[in-house]
């Protein structure tokens, strides 16, 4: 088990250096010369010659790739051409609106994608099912940014229950949680469905059931456990999924989290900024999807031996 | 070949899509004879106007025709989805032929190179990518295109990892074929079918990722309008007036519902042995 983390850990070295050179390289993609995108659009020719030597600007490509990882490994990501506050200052005031957002969006996703996709699996082609899989298939194929809208229209304007934006109270995180929750449930659904569908042909399902066991045991002790494995690699998506759902809950809802900062930041062209966040949000991806592989290596003991 | 049509025709959620989608892409041909006024024409006095018998669906702040711009953005956003769809199935059987083929550095290069543009979040790549290159019909084309390919490219590796070994592949070397031509004669016919049906998701998700973007100011830009700009423009108006959100919210449920049912549809169709129930 050990072995099998560590051998992991050190895969994942090499891709988190290729990601970083992706985004190092976007800046590339700037007509002129990088500095002047991330100097901001109004600096001073002073700015602009102090940031080229700071960052080795000056330098060919590569040594400048490694002087900004060198930085950058040290937690000096830059300062915002806007605020002229540390990017990672900015990032850190940010983050835990993030986390709640995303922790309580994650239970209510749980929460409806795993009642709602067993039940659609155990009386499959009934109504039931029927329902369960049009609902998910709707909420796949809703744009998050309308789905806001409509809780937005229905629920702060006509009925008046509850806040249209901004945060404070407990009553601020219903609209957004459920915004950012119900579209990654309807995909999460359809997995556990689909998983638990494909165990429940297994002999050992058949088994079970002749042994007379009663049909909720079969489902949650039997089958379930079996089906986890495709659905833990769904959980891999999680994070991308919760992603796109930030960026446009949190700039639709006012939220004062990364998805927000990174939209003001595009908007007032605040590269040094977009870049951290970029490679923060791809790192925890790398983190998410070893915590995964680790996961997996728990539930079934065949992936840690091979 | 009848019998996969036919599979596909009894799937009865795949003919609705079918059906949505040749209703929208006639919609999006058809534009400039079904739209009731001149996309572009402003009449700011009747901004924001709710639905009337002259302006079928409402004007936007600007009084422009909300149908009118509908059936010029179904253009744009569904072209958008085809033609990333078609550059980065391009993109991605090329890689996956060059990686599954040739193996070696080449594949490893390759799929190391895959696993970066599945770790970083699509949409963040794209997003910035489009601001820093300057947001526009081309770019956003583009940039999706050229960020989707992974998908395709893996499951293609696999398919040829584990067809090359076959007997008529050895043959076809053996009287002296050329690597590009046992490649495209008789590698790559035998491997399309499973990329058919990713297409066809691929499609619903640029569809879904371009309306994001522009919704959110970094798509398609004023006065050319998609159902993401469209509604872009009735944010910040939508309390009071709804209708310049609701329909363009519609069209990209119905196009994104459509091309998931359709590709369902076709997943049972090429692979009798997935329909439920058997």
């Amino acid at each position: 088990m050990f072995k099998y983390v560590v051998r992991r850990i050190l895969l994942a070295i090499p891709l988190v250096l290729g990601i970083s050179f992706l985004v190092f390289g976007l800046m590339y993609l700037a007509p002129g010369e990088p500095v002047r995108m991330l100097a901001g659009r109004e600096a001073s020719p002073e700015v602009i010659a102090a940031i080229r030597q700071e960052w080795g600007f000056d330098k060919p490509f590569l040594v400048q790739y490694f002087m900004w990882l060198a930085k950058v490994l040290r937690g000096d990501m830059g300062r915002s051409v806007i605020s002229q506050l540390p990017v990672a200052f900015l990032i850190k005031s940010r983050l835990p609106f993030t986390l709640k957002l995303n922790f309580w969006a994650t239970l209510l996703g749980l929460a409806i994608a795993f009642p709602l996709g067993v039940l659609a699996a155990a009386k499959r082609q009934t109504w039931v099912d029927y329902v369960a899989s049009a609902l998910a298939l709707v909420g796949m194929s809703m744009p998050g940014f309308w789905l806001s809208l409509v809780l937005i229209i229905v629920f702060a304007v006509k009925l008046s229950w509850l806040p249209t934006s901004g945060t404070g109270t407990w009553a601020h995180y219903v609209l957004p949680t459920a915004a950012l929750g119900f579209s990654w449930a309807a995909g999460l659904m359809r997995m556990v469905r689909t998983s638990l569908l494909e165990v429940l042909k297994e002999d050992y399902v058949r088994t079970a059931r002749a042994k007379g066991l009663r049909e909720r045991v079969v489902l949650v002790k039997h089958a379930l456990r079996n089906a986890m494995i495709p659905i833990v690699t769904g959980l891999g998506t999680w994070l991308a999924y919760m992603v796109v759902g930030t960026v446009i809950v949190e700039t639709i809802f006012a939220w004062p989290g990364l998805g927000r900062l990174l939209t003001t930041a595009l908007m007032q062209r605040d590269f040094f900024l977009v870049q951290a966040i970029i490679l923060m949000i791809s790192v925890a991806v790398v983190a998410a999807n070893l915590l995964v592989d680790v996961l997996y290596a728990v539930i079934d003991p065949r992936v840690r031996l091979s | 070949m009848p019998s996969f049509l036919s599979r596909l025709v009894q799937h009865r959620l795949a003919t609705a899509g079918g059906i949505v989608l040749i209703v929208l892409i006639a919609m999006a041909l058809f534009a400039p004879w079904l739209a009731p006024h001149d996309p572009e024409a402003v009449h700011p006095e009747a901004g924001l106007h709710g639905p009337s018998w002259e302006y079928p669906l409402g004007q936007d702040p600007l009084g422009r025709c909300i149908l009118s711009r509908m059936l010029y953005g179904a253009r744009v956003s569904l072209s958008v989805g085809f033609l990333a769809g078609v550059l980065s199935l391009g993109v991605g059987i090329v890689m996956g032929s060059l990686a599954g083929y040739f193996g070696g550095w080449v594949d490893l290069v390759i799929m190391r190179l895959a696993e970066v543009f599945m770790t970083v979040p699509q949409f963040l790549l794209v997003i910035a990518a489009v601001a820093i290159v300057g947001p526009s019909f081309t770019s956003v084309l583009v940039i999706i295109g050229l960020s989707s390919w992974t998908g395709y490219a893996r499951v293609l590796r696999g398919e040829i990892l584990g067809i090359k070994q076959k007997p008529f592949v050895e043959a076809a070397r053996a009287y002296g074929a050329s690597d590009l031509r046992i490649l495209a004669r008789h590698v790559l016919p035998n491997c399309l079918a499973p990329l058919i049906v990713m297409v066809t998701l691929n499609v619903a998700s640029v569809i879904l990722l371009e309306s994001s973007l522009s919704f959110l100011g970094f798509g398609i830009q004023e006065p050319q309008a998609s159902w993401g700009s469209i509604l872009s423009q009735g944010r910040a108006f939508f309390q009071t007036a709804p209708h310049v959100a609701t329909f363009p919210g519609l069209a990209i449920m119905a196009a994104v519902l459509a091309f998931n049912l359709l590709g369902d549809g076709l997943r049972d169709a090429l692979d009798p042995k997935l329909v439920e129930g058997e």
